[in-house]
């Protein structure tokens, strides 16, 4: 990529405008492919298969619209999830992402290519990664005259691990079109408000609403662009082209995001869109005063009309307090709200609490995800101060308000990504254009020679940065140049490998499959899921509904067909709740609320054969916690810990915990795997009981090879009228006690 | 019975009962008593001819109905002989078991060989003891216990036995074919034919009733849609179904459940073909969309259960079936509101198209 | 629990007599005694035994505490206060006495028999005595117990709880806070005293909030905090530092996702070294007119980044074990 540049810096002088446009291109195209080609890593590695959770429900409505079409799609009442409450699939989804890839679909098969559904989805993330360079490439090239810039941003952001954790082959999901749609937003934007052009506000809202119907990560965008126009009004840079621009974009934008039903009248009655909503208000008024003061000198006045102003936006607020109280305006939702204060999801809503993506970010993640990038960052956003142009104070903003999100959640990364990109190239392509230059100055005259824009801006704004205060003259021995050439090649050499060895080790995994490397180093590919799922899909009946954690629901739906209870989509706290409590009880109690939901299977994830930590038992305590946030007399979390407050599974574990469906379904025959006495967790590193636990209302199904799945069958009320119990035990040959040995009062037949 | 095979298990005092025919009999709530030799007794309804002294052979009615709602299928005339009895008691807690033949409210269980502790503390009393009893599984294998071995023996098929002093004939061959009968599933077996369900599209469309239309329901329905149920019961009878009649303080109900029923309601017959009663209702479905069962529960003593459903999906509202903003009176003041902006804004631009001349040349002039 | 039949039984003789004279009006007696003193009553052994015995048409929430300094719970003085307002808030709004529900505190310097017959080993612990007589009464004489095992709760929570337990059809008095007037007085003037002060210092005030440099340091010293997890040391209340048990002092956490307070100080300051050092190469160095000092700051800075990226890292290696990647000096 330096070498790249480079070239495109001695061509400068030499030819016409053409070539280097040409070359543009080329360098364009190269990234793009370099972006692509990196992604394939888990689809060489592995084969094009979904990833993850999410994807497996994205693959499956693509599936659903390609085969139904668009209405029935935009109507679809999924009767196979949220059993028996069924899911308002089409009313409650971001259909962006399913209708971008049936139009591909629908397209290539136009032009005669007939491509398999399957691998336009899992190759949908890397087409659209190379998107995301060209539009980030679009987005810097407005911020600084450079177009070395530019292109720094487009390669950094085509490879960065940041990104592609999200965007690998086979992981289709919402991010995977929503960061191209955030980037090329923004830079609609940004010309909008340069220009001043109703066409670029229009286009801009299109796409806003392109990624309203793509993503719930929208309300940043819908929350930055008014936070930059509220700057920029506190600037007192208040311009004709801010006013045309922004209220274009929001009221088409803000049309445009209702017709999306999952949206529908958000914009008008929740809180996250009421600064946009003010801003626009705002604008109106500070358009008014602006007229006025143009009509009419008289210092008095505009003192009056400033106020005026000032009096208005402070009704304004207390008006939206006073209506957000009184409930006509919906709070904030959870989510949100639990960026701000940090405690909140903890204690009030758990299951976004108990979502890993959801942590706070530690700072070994975001060297991670950003390698050298995280140092060039801050050094970018100083030099935006240096001229501090409109979009510059874009930049700023969108950096702390990225950086502090991507604090608080580790997925938000995701929307600071791309301010790095575009910051951190600034300030690489900044040192590489000041040592690049061929010409050396004459050290007595200070005919500077690069860079006449920022002289002249140094010029214009007397209270400039500091270190921008002298003119530049630019270096002098050939010597420091090389030096810092070359280090900078080493830097980028360096961030590629970073990139790739974390692309490769830990974003290529599908976990659907997951490997292990043998003693002599061979992969093996340990395939439990699939195993599992496809023993659902052809062992059981089309209708068997299939309890699990909602961790697995899309992958059930997607992969066994199979109606599940609960999914990946939280929709229903009481409904996971109340799976919660089936798992965390006595059989007696999970029987009649099985029943009650008609469950025919019970899956179970367990890794203390493998040492697969990702494992239901771990899971276990925000099920407890879950259900205990519904039914806090029944389920109570202190019972599962140890006197010393332990969580413990083995010997020592509390009654509660041995008798809890979850535990028994466990480690039921998990004893006959070793030698009595020596059955061993390899998880929790814990030697469990010699007597293992006993079922009686659910009985073994299935287990896969590495007995990562176990699914257990429900059985049917005994024929006889007896409890379960006492059936298991006639069966093993105890005979009943003869019940007129019992003591108290002969119990007489009432019939 | 797990395969839905039947017995019948006839108990003598004579023999003791093995203990692992009364471990299963255990195992299924009923109770027998251990030792060998117990017997019903009963000072009142017995047999003057045959046991004058041992007073231990029974004579009895047939069988009055169960509970006001469950058809008898043991109803008969004469009288019953039940000589020298096992008793059963039968736990509480199962629905499944039925008394068939009850002791009269004079009888108790007696051991001859201990008399003097038998009396005083008895096995169990009067009508708590069953001298014949039944159980049917949820599976509907039918177990049917008889005290007595000896009253389905020829001996006492037609015997001539006198109660207290009238002189009787048992009427023992009747029961005994009535009980075979029920016991082997000839009787009191209900068999659900079809089970249709569909939308009502007009007050024009009939109930369809018609036999030869295959049960090829819909699958799914919108919420706030009627909806009509129908279903063919039959009933075998020895040799042929004939069409269902519940007993006339029952009724057959379907319910419309999702997790507990919306809508519980009693089926009305409707019609009847040769061997079936169609029963049928219409209703409207609930404003709750998801995934709803019709279901038939039928449970009583003595017929084989019905339980049969079928799973139908309720959707909400697609985007084109809500009613048009023009048929709603209460939009009429927005889409007025709507249609004045926007010919006032068309007459806006057009007037300031025509003055934009003037316009410009008072500003110049100022 | 077997110690309340105990304490019954050994208590009965003495208490019998008054008992059956006061049966019927403990209650009224009790309540009348806490909406004298406005607030739950106090107890000690004796009326503690006397108020919880066990026939009785009423039930009772009794709070076992610590509250003297010498036993050192900072939970029970922490929670006192408000269950105070509980109780206050309750038996007021209780008009009818229909909830039939007395709250009562019990210290343990009153009542340390009671709490040695508990064998209770913390405090402090909440007791709900159903009642066993009457329309609402339970068959299980013991009574439900809570404990404060996820720290200090609010009166509303407990509300809830006392809520859960009390009948479901009697009326649940809510919680209502006496209006802290000092605090709304100190906020208002306080609030009316810095727009004043913003007025008469404007003048002063406004080049430093127009000032670039202010706020490019405040931008900068936001995203440096924030890129160094400190959001995470926020959230997560990570210790600031911890020793290695060997007398030194561990500076880097193990773990990829882990880390100590200062740690991220570290990383912070060498994010900022870094971005300092590129800003420099960047702007000051060109900027310079003198050749070789423009030569000495180029190496110097270069050398400076060179270095500090290498530390960090090194730094990451020992975070994250298979990281392959290194610079020379470290």
């Amino acid at each position: 990529m330096a070498a790249a540049v480079e070239d495109g810096q001695f061509l400068k002088q030499a030819t016409g405008r053409n070539t280097r446009g040409l070359l543009r291109v080329i360098i364009l195209c190269l990234i793009a492919g370099a972006a692509v080609s990196s992604r394939l890593f888990s689809v060489i590695r592995f084969e094009s298969i979904i990833h993850e959770f999410d994807p497996w429900f994205n693959f499956r409505a693509t599936k659903y619209l390609v085969q139904n079409g668009f209405y029935s799609f935009w109507d679809w009442f999924d009767d196979r999830t949220w059993h028996p409450l069924g899911r308002v699939t089409g009313g409650t989804l971001y259909p962006g992402l399913m209708v971008t890839s049936g139009a591909i679909y629908h397209l290539l098969r136009a032009l005669a290519m007939p491509v398999d559904i399957r691998n336009i989805c899992v190759l949908l993330a890397p087409a659209f990664s190379g998107l995301t360079a060209f539009a980030t490439y679009l987005l810097t090239s407005e911020m600084v005259p450079s177009p070395s810039a530019g292109l720094l941003a487009a390669a950094f952001m085509g490879i960065t691990p940041g990104y592609i954790s999200r965007s690998v082959a086979g992981s289709y999901d919402n991010e995977a079109i929503a960061i191209f749609l955030l980037v090329f937003t923004f830079f609609l934007w940004i010309k909008a408000v340069k220009n001043g052009s109703m066409f670029w506000g229009a286009l801009a809202a299109l796409f806003y609403g392109y990624m309203v119907s793509a993503w719930g990560g929208y309300v940043f965008i819908t929350n930055l662009l008014p936070l930059h126009a509220f700057v920029l009004i506190c600037m007192g840079r208040y311009s004709p082209r801010l006013y045309v621009s922004y209220t274009s974009w929001y009221a088409l934008g803000t049309l445009a995001s209702m017709q999306i039903p999952f949206v529908g009248f958000l914009p008008i009655r929740s809180s996250e869109h009421m600064s946009a909503l003010g801003v626009f208000g705002l604008l109106q008024l500070v358009a008014f005063v602006d007229w006025v003061r143009a009509q009419l000198p008289g210092k008095q006045f505009q003192m009056l009309l400033r106020a005026l102003v000032l009096a208005v936006f402070v009704i304004g607020v207390g008006g939206l307090v006073l209506l957000t109280v009184s409930g006509v305006i919906a709070p904030w939702t959870g989510r949100f709200y639990s960026l701000w204060d940090t405690g909140y999801a903890k204690i009030h809503i758990p299951i976004i609490a108990s979502v890993s993506e959801h942590q706070p970010t530690a700072w070994p993640a975001f060297f991670f995800d950003l390698s050298m990038m995280i140092w060039l960052f801050p050094a970018g956003v100083y030099m935006c101060f240096r001229t501090l142009t409109d979009e510059q104070v874009f930049i700023v903003i969108y950096a702390v308000l990225a950086s502090y999100f991507a604090g608080v959640m580790v997925r938000l990364m995701l929307t600071l990504t791309p301010i790095v990109c575009v910051a951190s190239a600034m300030a690489f392509s900044q040192i590489l254009d000041t040592y690049l230059d061929a010409k050396t100055p004459k050290p007595a005259t200070e005919n500077a020679s690069a860079d006449t824009a920022s002289v002249a801006a140094a010029a214009v704004l007397p209270d400039g940065l500091r270190s921008t205060r002298n003119p530049i003259v630019g270096i002098y021995s050939y010597a420091s140049k090389v030096t810092v050439v070359g280090a900078s090649a080493v830097y980028l050499l360096l961030f590629v490998l970073h990139c790739t060895w974390v692309t490769s080790n830990a974003y290529s995994s599908p976990s659907v499959v997951l490997a292990s490397k043998l003693p002599d180093g061979s992969q093996h590919i340990i395939d439990d899921y699939r195993e599992a799922y496809y023993w659902l899909r052809q062992n059981t009946p089309q209708n068997a509904k299939i309890m699990s954690w909602w961790d697995y629901g899309y992958q059930i739906g997607g992969m066994a067909d199979r109606p599940t209870l609960v999914d990946n989509n939280t929709w229903n706290n009481t409904h996971i709740a109340t799976v919660g409590k089936a798992m965390s009880s006595r059989e007696e109690v999970s029987y009649p609320i099985m029943r009650q939901h008609e469950v025919d299977y019970v899956l179970v994830v367990f890794g203390g054969l493998l040492g697969y930590s990702g494992d239901d038992i771990n899971k276990f305590l925000w099920m407890v916690r879950i259900a205990e946030g519904i039914w806090p007399d029944e389920v109570k979390e202190r019972n599962f810990f140890t006197p010393r407050g332990e969580y413990r599974v083995d010997e020592e574990a509390t009654p509660t915990m041995k008798a809890s469906l979850m535990y028994k379904m466990s480690y039921y025959n998990y004893n006959a795997l070793f030698p009595a006495g020596q059955a061993q967790d390899r998880v929790r590193g814990a030697r469990l009981p010699a007597q293992g636990p006993e079922l009686s209302t659910i009985e073994e199904a299935f287990t896969s090879e590495n007995w990562i799945i176990r699914i257990y069958k429900v059985k049917d009320l005994d024929n006889f009228g007896r409890d379960h119990q006492s059936a298991v035990s006639f069966d093993k040959g105890h005979k009943k006690k003869r019940s007129t040995k019992r003591k108290g009062p002969r119990v007489l037949r009432v019939e | 019975m797990k395969k839905e095979g039947n017995i019948l298990v006839a108990l003598s005092s004579e023999h003791a009962t093995p203990s692992a025919v009364q471990a299963m009999l255990l195992e299924l709530d009923i109770n027998t008593p251990t030792d060998k030799g117990a017997l019903v007794v009963d000072h009142f309804n017995y047999d003057s001819t045959s046991a004058s002294e041992q007073h231990d052979v029974l004579l009895l009615p047939f069988p009055a109905a169960l509970r006001p709602d469950v058809k008898n299928y043991f109803a008969g005339e004469g009288y019953i002989a039940v000589p020298r009895a096992v008793c059963q008691t039968l736990g509480n807690e199962s629905p499944l078991l039925s008394p068939i033949l009850r002791a009269p409210s004079t009888a108790y269980s007696y051991n001859p060989k201990d008399e003097a502790e038998g009396v005083e503390d008895p096995f169990a009393v009067g009508g708590q003891l069953n001298l014949v009893s039944a159980m049917q599984a949820n599976n509907a294998a039918r177990l049917t216990v008889v005290g007595s071995a000896e009253m389905l023996q020829n001996k006492w098929f037609a015997e001539k036995a006198k109660l207290g002093d009238k002189a009787i004939t048992t009427a023992n061959r009747d029961f005994a074919q009535k009980l075979s009968a029920w016991t082997f599933k000839e009787t009191g077996v209900l068999k659900v034919g079809k089970f249709l369900h569909y939308q009502d599209e007009g007050a024009s469309k009939k109930m369809n009733t018609s036999v030869a239309i295959p049960e090829n329901n819909p699958t799914i329905y919108r919420i706030k849609s009627d909806v009509h149920f129908q279903v063919e019961i039959s009933e075998y009878m020895n040799d042929h179904l004939a069409p269902f009649v519940p007993s006339p303080n029952d009724n057959i109900q379907l319910e419309f459940s999702m997790l507990s029923p919306f809508q519980r309601l009693n089926l009305s017959p409707i019609s009847q073909t040769a061997n079936a009663t169609i029963f049928g209702v219409g209703f409207k479905t609930p404003d709750q969309h998801g995934i709803f069962n019709f279901r038939i529960n039928y449970r009583r003593p003595f017929v084989t259960n019905i339980d049969e459903k079928r799973q139908v999906t309720v959707r909400h509202f697609a985007h084109d079936e809500w009613p048009r903003s023009w048929q709603i009176s209460g939009a009429w003041v927005w889409i007025g509101g709507i249609w004045v902006t926007i010919l006032g804004w068309l007459a806006f631009v057009a007037l300031w198209l025509y003055s934009a001349p003037s316009e410009k040349s008072v500003k110049k002039t100022q | 629990m077997r110690w309340l039949q105990l304490l019954t039984a050994s208590l009965l003789p003495f208490t019998a007599l008054a008992a059956k004279k006061s049966t019927g009006d403990r209650f009224q007696d009790a309540r009348a005694k806490s909406l004298s003193v406005g607030h739950p009553l106090q107890l000690d052994d004796a009326s503690y035994a006397q108020l919880t015995k066990a026939p009785r048409d009423y039930g009772v929430a009794v709070l076992l505490t610590a509250l003297e300094a010498r036993f050192g719970c900072a939970l029970c003085r922490a929670f006192q206060p408000e269950w105070d307002v509980l109780g206050k808030s309750w038996t007021k709004g209780d008009k009818d006495a229909k909830t039939r529900l007395i709250f009562a505190t019990l210290d343990f310097v009153d009542g340390k028999n009671t709490f040695q017959s508990m064998m209770l080993q913390t405090a402090p612990v909440l007791l709900y005595f159903h009642p066993t007589l009457g329309p609402n009464a339970k068959v299980d004489t013991q009574p439900v117990r809570f404990d404060f095992t996820t720290g200090p709760q609010s009166a509303e929570q407990i509300h809830a709880w006392i809520s859960r337990q009390a009948p479901a059809d009697a009326p649940k008095p809510s919680v209502s806070r006496p209006i802290n007037w000092v605090k709304v007085i100190t906020v208002t003037v306080a609030v009316l005293g810095g727009i004043t002060a913003l007025a008469v210092t404007s003048p002063y005030l406004i080049p430093i909030v127009q000032n670039r440099n202010l706020w490019a340091a405040i931008s900068l010293i936001a995203v440096l905090l924030f890129t160094s997890g400190y959001m995470f040391n926020h959230i997560r209340k990570t210790p600031y530092v911890s020793g290695d048990g060997k007398g030194g002092i561990n500076y880097f956490a193990s773990g990829f996702s882990n880390q100590y307070g200062l740690e991220s100080q570290i990383v912070a300051a060498i994010y900022g070294v870094l971005a300092f050092a590129t800003i420099s190469l960047a702007l000051k160095v060109p900027r310079i007119k003198d050749p070789r000092a423009q030569s000495f700051a180029v190496i110097l800075w270069t050398g400076v980044l060179f270095g500090m990226y290498s530390f960090l890292l090194s730094v990451f290696r020992m975070k994250n074990g298979g990281y392959p990647f290194w610079l020379p000096p470290f």
